[in-house]
């Protein structure tokens, strides 16, 4: 029936409209006896973030609970020695939030709930190591390096129990050992070509050995090759090289090393069955 | 593989290598039998901590790591500090990956660096002293670890000593380039991130564990016992007059001897190239002076005295107290470029512009060196150093954009060649033919 | 962790309810020596005799008090239900579930509404005109419950049954305007000024449509007595007015709607065009007489409408020759039971039949639910005889005392009115108020002029050659 004909048919229309959602199901999400499906990548989930190697960006620095305007945010937290508390906000109006950040140096361990990105390893010797160090952050890099001889890199899992076991932040750990080149932090590679990158060996042509070694192995200085089989690394000859750049190879200085030469190593590398393979 | 030990002359005075002998090393009473902790025995026995301080004031002894800083102030400044809790740390690292020099000094006279690091903690009270040496250097550590032993032995250090508890640790550390630098060594020594701070405050004031700190290369500190046994005023007469004194030079590339030579200062370069260095074979084309972060010096200013002050007005330094000859087989843009490049690869990152700075500065040498130019290039190179050097934290940033600047400076022709004709004329690189045309 | 998880000791004390009960106790003891005092003392039976003689004399008085406190009582009852069931229902008819946690079913959340106001901050601002500001919401409010005054609830239950009961209802919700311009003028803001002169013109618009409308039932009754007018309707459905004047009905809830201050006509509760109309400097229960007028407004509008055109109190089917086909009378009568003949066994009703009652329910459904325990099927044989003796109660009142049918009957259909008026509140967007104007001046008021004319002229037809 045409509405505009006949008068008053248009408001009878809706309030039958109206009568008629009543019996429609409603589609309140009664939470939190109720929840809404969300999926796993969701952006707007109240959860602290992690980033690809497994740790929590949190690091409670109290600053957005600083920032909210309604003091919603709470953080808690002990040190790994129970000597103090640390808390920021109303707890009782909304329940705490103990992120992993102040349970990391309360001892204890938390479950990652959102993903496990990194392999378990035996930490039987990293506790030893740890112990010896005296779980000082201060001996850090000396036990890095010991952990770096244990496993022959820096497994995550390690680093995430170093963290927990000396109060120190993931992020530092892992910052600082970005910071020496002698660590590294994938599985130890089959071969290893070193160049010498000192003035000298730049004046033999050096610089083309490299330019060389990073194209034909695919990657850059302190890098590994794609097939994981080679890594390209620096040493220093001291300014005693002659005739050419200084080039070890698996420990061995090559007596003359060329760009030409540059291809047919990385080749035979890569074939080569690495001998040593990483565990 | 070491280098030999090249002969100066007699007119070149050896102090630091004076009991250097190839071959075995000889134990503390060979060395002792030479003079070895002679000086020690004096300052403690006879003198007192100041009067040695003025004594190396009076010296003019300066820092023989590179910058030049003079020792005595940076002693007086460590012992003035009210923290009863002070430090020594004898930088041996020697980033230079082509420099062997300070290793050659510490494998061959280990007990002149114990010895000068013990004057010194005993000069500004510290009990306890660090002797940083790289990890791929452990022959030295290892006599440098002996020569500690033995002076323990006898006395001189160790918990128990004579005068005062000194204890001297030889720290093998690892790491890139940056951490020749002072403040960087102080982080990697507390197991830290390498990175440098901000200066001031000095390591003298707040440096290892935040006490006060006194950090001397190797060489400086092996001449310390020279000059206390001997006299400031004898070391004034050695060098000139403004910069007193010896230091250890590496010679490499196209001369017809490389090695290691003790040069008293204000000898110029052309002086050692052709006296020990034995003059260069084929026509000379530049001299790298100062290893990474030095500067080219074309034939014409080879008569620049090796100071610290002509070196820097002529766009070199003195940094690891190498020189490198070059012929006309070196492409200069080349290398100054490789130079740069490696400098940003062991750049820490902290500050940016060295970051990035640093890495555009590389970029700019590559255009140069590919063709790929933009008629502002030139200038851009060189308001990008002067803002690196000047946002700079560490000597690594400071001096990161010498080569190249040295090379635009005296090598103009080098770039014109290489941006404009096409050509490299030690046919190294094979830039584009255009001329300058402005391409991606 | 460290030592935060030892038990705190609960306070030495008593618990708040242990309070309320031995408030309560206090009182009831109290109260218990007083009555025993008096009662000994011989005060007690005399001052209750003075007392009973007393109102005998002045009956009409104290019933009439006692209405005029029902009436307000009821109100404020009323009004809650009717701002729960607009919440629930709008939530309903947006898809949404509307007040759920206070209370089942968020049924206590008007009244948890009414609390809140009561506890805000009662203040008056500075540079108001106090006696009018403070008097405003009162005005209002009692604009609206006076007129509960007349209105049959059920057969026998007015408040008061005046023979020019539709003039004093009108008369009495026309001062509600006087309020309105009161507060908005009291409040020495400019905007609730405006605020209260748009919504003064607005009422003001519809009262002459609304009264108009309902000229046509006065026409047909021959009387303002609205208990007459109900008795009118008497009987079967078609003898509601309505089917008589179906134009006035429509007219008069138009108007109603208007009046009350509902959508599409919520001037006063435009909030996004001035806050709160006259109400802005309003805070507290002061607010909160005026949001209370409002739903007793549209209540007493429901029951006027109700009353004049939907029969009242009265169901629409004349039950009595049904129940004399079935042989069945009203009153119910249980029989010819006489209490008083039982003796002893008027005791043992109320202690012997209710556990017998409970415990056969229970038994038959213990021998059905196999699966239901003993206690469980107690407990729902409980609550199943209280459902089956409270039904069985409730019939036997519905048909013994006209008084209850007509009582739910009347509220049924006012809350179905309210209902509508919740339903428009959905439904439709606010008119401006130039649109308003124009509708109750050239469209409502000449209808209602037409149906009177129609309706008289009917009359006087039907009267000369029909009877």
């Amino acid at each position: 029936m045409r509405t505009d004909r006949i008068p008053g048919l248009a408001i009878v229309k809706g309030m039958l409209f109206a009568v008629r959602q009543v019996f429609r199901p409603n589609l309140t999400v009664r939470y939190p006896e109720e929840l809404n499906e969300i999926s796993p990548r969701h952006r707007g989930r109240l959860i602290l973030l992690y980033d690809e190697a497994g740790t929590l960006k949190c690091e409670t620095c109290f600053q957005c609970a600083q920032a909210c305007p309604i003091e919603c945010i709470d953080m808690g937290g002990v040190d790994t020695r129970n000597r103090y508390h640390v808390h920021w906000g109303a707890s009782e109006q909304y329940a705490e939030r103990r992120e992993e950040s102040a349970l990391r140096r309360s001892g204890r361990p938390v479950p990652d709930r959102t993903f496990d990105p990194f392999e378990p390893v035996d930490l039987g010797p990293l506790d030893e190591i740890l112990a010896a160090g005296k779980y000082k952050p201060a001996n850090a890099l000396a036990m890095l390096e010991s952990a770096q001889g244990v496993y022959g890199h820096l497994p995550v899992a390690a680093l995430q129990h170093m963290a927990h076991q000396t109060g120190a932040d993931y992020a530092a750990l892992y910052g600082m050992a970005t910071s020496y080149p002698h660590l590294h932090f994938e599985p130890p590679v089959g071969h290893i070509v070193r160049v010498c990158r000192c003035t000298q060996c730049t004046l033999l042509g050096g610089g083309r050995v490299l330019a060389a070694f990073r194209e034909h192995l695919g990657t850059d200085v302190g890098g590994v090759s794609p097939d994981g089989a080679v890594r390209l690394d620096v040493t220093a000859c001291g300014g005693t090289s002659s005739g050419s750049a200084y080039v070890e190879v698996d420990g061995e200085p090559l007596p003359k090393s060329s760009p030409e030469d540059a291809a047919t190593i990385a080749a035979a590398l890569r074939a080569n069955v690495p001998q040593g393979e990483a565990a | 593989m070491s280098l030999p030990i090249l002969d100066g002359g007699k007119d070149w005075p050896q102090v630091l290598l004076a009991r250097a002998t190839e071959g075995k090393l000889p134990d503390i009473e060979a060395a002792e039998a030479k003079g070895a902790w002679e000086a020690f025995r004096k300052a403690t026995g006879e003198l007192s901590p100041e009067v040695v301080l003025h004594t190396i004031a009076e010296s003019g002894l300066r820092g023989r790591g590179g910058a030049g800083y003079p020792t005595g102030a940076k002693w007086r400044d460590c012992v003035t500090q009210p923290d009863p809790v002070h430090y020594v740390v004898a930088n041996g690292f020697e980033a230079d990956p082509g420099a062997q020099v300070d290793r050659t000094l510490m494998e061959l006279d280990p007990q002149a660096v114990v010895e000068g690091t013990a004057i010194a903690a005993w000069v500004v009270g510290a009990e306890q002293a660090i002797i940083a040496v790289s990890s791929s250097a452990p022959v030295a550590a290892e006599r440098l670890r002996v020569a500690v032993e033995e002076a323990e032995a006898r006395g001189y250090v160790g918990g128990d000593a004579d005068w005062r508890s000194l204890r001297i640790e030889v720290r093998e550390v690892t790491g890139s380039f940056v951490v020749g630098e002072e403040t960087v060594l102080l982080r990697a020594l507390e197991g830290q991130r390498a990175q440098p701070d901000q200066r001031p405050p000095h390591p003298s004031r707040s440096g290892l564990w935040g006490k006060p700190t006194v950090v001397n290369n190797v060489k400086t500190l092996a001449a310390v016992p020279w000059i206390v046994a001997h006299g400031a005023g004898a070391y004034t007469s050695l060098g000139s007059a403004e910069t007193p004194g010896t230091t250890l030079v590496q010679l490499g590339g196209v001369v017809r001897k490389p090695g290691v030579v003790e040069v008293p200062l204000g000898t110029t370069v052309r002086q050692i190239l052709d006296g020990p260095g034995g003059s260069v074979q084929g026509s000379l084309k530049a001299v790298l002076v100062g290893g990474p972060t030095g500067g080219f010096l074309p034939p014409d200013g080879l008569d620049t005295p090796l100071t610290y002050e002509d070196l820097g007005q002529a766009g070199a330094v003195a940094g690891s107290g190498t020189l490198l000859a070059l012929d006309e087989s070196a492409c200069l843009v080349e290398v100054a470029t490789l130079m740069t490049r490696y400098l940003n690869d062991n750049a820490c990152g902290k500050t940016i512009p060295c970051r990035i700075g640093t890495r555009r500065l590389a970029e700019l040498g590559a255009g140069f060196c590919s063709g790929h130019v933009r008629p502002r290039d030139a200038e851009l190179l060189s308001e990008l150093a002067a803002d690196v050097h000047d946002a700079a934290l560490c000597g690594l940033e400071k001096d990161a954009a010498n080569p190249l600047l040295s090379v635009m400076r005296y090598f103009a022709p080098e770039f014109e060649a290489h941006s404009v004709r096409g050509e490299c004329p030690a046919g190294v690189c094979q830039p584009l033919s255009l001329a300058g045309a402005a391409s991606s | 962790m460290s030592a935060a998880t030892t038990p705190t000791p609960t306070p030495a004390g008593v618990s708040p309810l242990g309070k309320v009960v031995l408030a309560l106790l206090a009182v009831v003891l109290a109260g218990a020596l007083a009555f025993f005092l008096l009662w000994v003392t011989g005060v007690g039976p005399l001052a209750v005799d003075w007392i009973i003689e007393t109102g005998d004399a002045n009956i009409e008085i104290l019933r009439f008090i006692a209405a005029a406190t029902g009436v307000l009582l009821f109100t404020v009852p009323a009004a809650f239900v009717i701002i729960y069931m607009e919440l629930k229902l709008i939530a309903q008819m947006n898809l949404r579930v509307g007040p759920d946690r206070t209370g089942p079913w968020g049924s206590l959340a008007s009244l948890m509404a009414g609390l809140k106001v009561l506890s805000k901050e009662d203040f008056t601002p500075r540079g108001v005109d106090v006696p009018v500001y403070t008097l405003a919401p009162a005005v209002v409010f009692l604009a609206s419950v006076m007129t509960l005054l007349v209105i049959p609830f059920a057969p026998g239950m007015a408040g008061y049954y005046m023979e020019l009961g539709l003039l004093y209802f009108f008369a009495a919700s026309g001062i509600g305007v006087v309020g309105l311009m009161m507060a908005g003028w009291s409040s020495f803001n400019k905007y609730s000024l405006l605020g209260g002169i748009r919504a003064a013109a607005a009422v003001i618009s519809y009262e002459l449509p609304l009264i108009l409308g309902t000229f046509g039932v006065v026409l047909l009754a021959g009387t303002l007595n609205l208990g007459q007018i109900v008795e009118n309707q008497a009987g079967w459905m078609w003898n509601w007015y309505a089917f008589q004047q179906p134009l006035a009905l429509i007219i008069f809830f138009i108007a109603a709607t208007a009046e009350a201050g509902r959508t599409p006509f919520d001037y006063t509760e435009a909030d996004s065009e001035l806050v709160a109309g006259f109400a802005t400097e309003y805070s507290g229960m002061r607010f909160g007489f005026f949001f209370f007028a409002e739903y007793v407004n549209v209540f007493i509008l429901s029951a006027l409408t109700v009353t004049l055109f939907l029969g009242g109190y009265h169901t629409g089917v004349d039950i009595d020759p049904i129940l004399g086909f079935l042989g069945v009378t009203t009153p119910v009568e249980l029989g010819n039971i006489d209490p008083g003949s039982l003796g002893p066994w008027l005791l043992a009703i109320p202690f012997l039949v209710p556990p017998i009652l409970v415990l056969a329910v229970s038994g038959l459904i213990w021998m059905v639910k196999s699966e239901w325990g003993i206690i469980k099927s107690l407990v729902v044989g409980f609550v199943l005889t209280n459902l089956l003796v409270g039904a069985a109660v409730s019939f036997w009142a519905i048909f013994s005392f006209e008084a209850l049918l007509g009582l739910l009957v009347f509220f049924g259909k006012s809350f179905g009115l309210v209902a509508l008026f919740v339903l428009m509140r959905a439904t439709y967007p606010r008119v401006r108020i130039d649109q308003m104007a124009n509708f109750a001046w050239k469209w409502l008021m000449p209808a209602a002029l037409l149906n009177i004319f129609v309706t008289a002229g009917a009359i006087i037809i039907v009267r000369e050659y029909f009877s």
